[in-house]
């Protein structure tokens, strides 16, 4: 009989601990997965990359793509540079950012980098000289939208 | 037979209150890892909310900034379909000699259920300059009854634009 009650006792107690334990686990996951899953991180690398390329380019123009696809921004290549000698370009193709970086006359590309995959939108929009950049993120579980405006400031 | 039935009963088994000994035991390491993952997961979250505060300044003084600091700049106009913002009744204070240009409430994507209030405000410097400030608070605890009776944590932004 002391037995019976010990092992019914014990297999309550044991199922009510599992039950926390992956509960626990299970919130765990999701909330590492909300700061530090690909579309998080990826977006602050977006953010970031954004906010630097515009920072440095001219005020000068900037060229935006046919509905918002793409913008092309130009800056100078160093000290030396007396116009705006070098062009950086961000644009989406196959669910990835792309910035597309080169020189001016003749235009020649230099390089072009993966900035973030699991892009499943990108808008760039005008704000006087501010350019602001809209980005959703998604790798089927999650989703992250980032919203960026930098203004273009050299002269 | 009767040494094997004397074998038997000289076995020391585990007792009821051992295994309830065992069982609390185990209860006590338990609760210790929920509390901390309770502590890690409210910690990051408040982390979260603070990251979007400063994005959200951020986003707001750039486009500001981006037509020269205008008194007519609208943020719903702007950012609204993007970043959710609605005018505010109330909203974080302005610095004391700032001209008000509005409170918003701005609630992103990924922050679920933190609602940011912005008060933009601005000043001129000088002839040409004029300075851009954005305050937003939120409710570390959650947001109370009202939407803003808990809001406890500021960000604050302070930048300058030309406005010629």
């Amino acid at each position: 009989m002391e037995l019976v009650i010990t092992a019914a006792i014990t297999s309550i107690v044991a199922l009510a601990i599992g039950v926390v334990i992956v509960d626990g686990q299970s919130s765990w996951n999701v909330m590492y997965d909300r700061v530090n899953s690909d579309v998080i991180t990826d977006g602050y690398v977006a953010r970031t990359k954004f906010d630097a390329v515009m920072r440095k380019a001219s005020r000068e123009k900037f060229l935006l793509g046919s509905s918002g696809g793409s913008v092309e921004v130009y800056y100078y290549a160093d000290d030396s540079s007396t116009v705006p000698d070098r062009y950086a370009r961000f644009y989406t193709t196959d669910g990835d950012l792309n910035l597309d970086c080169g020189q001016l006359n003749p235009r020649t590309t230099l390089s072009v980098d993966t900035i973030c995959g699991n892009v499943s939108a990108c808008t760039f929009k005008q704000v006087g000289r501010s350019v602001q950049m809209i980005l959703t993120l998604d790798n089927g579980t999650q989703t992250n939208m980032v919203v960026s405006s930098a203004v273009t400031q050299n002269q | 037979m009767d040494s094997t039935v004397s074998k038997i009963r000289c076995r020391r088994g585990m007792t009821l209150v051992g295994t309830m000994v065992a069982v609390v035991i185990l209860l006590i390491a338990v609760i210790g890892t929920s509390s901390f993952r309770y502590y890690s997961a409210m910690d990051t979250r408040r982390a979260d909310a603070q990251t979007a505060a400063s994005r959200i300044a951020l986003t707001l003084c750039e486009s500001w900034r981006g037509i020269n600091g205008d008194v007519t700049y609208n943020p719903i106009t702007n950012l609204g379909t993007n970043l959710a913002i609605t005018q505010s009744t109330t909203g974080p204070a302005k610095p004391s000699d700032f001209t008000l240009l509005g409170s918003y409430a701005i609630e992103l994507d990924e922050i679920h259920g933190v609602i940011h209030y912005a008060t933009l405000s601005w000043k001129d410097v000088q002839p040409g300059l004029r300075a851009l400030n954005v305050v937003v608070a939120w409710a570390q605890r959650g947001p109370g009854a009202d939407g803003t009776e808990n809001v406890d944590k500021s960000f604050r932004l302070t930048i300058y634009t030309s406005t010629i």
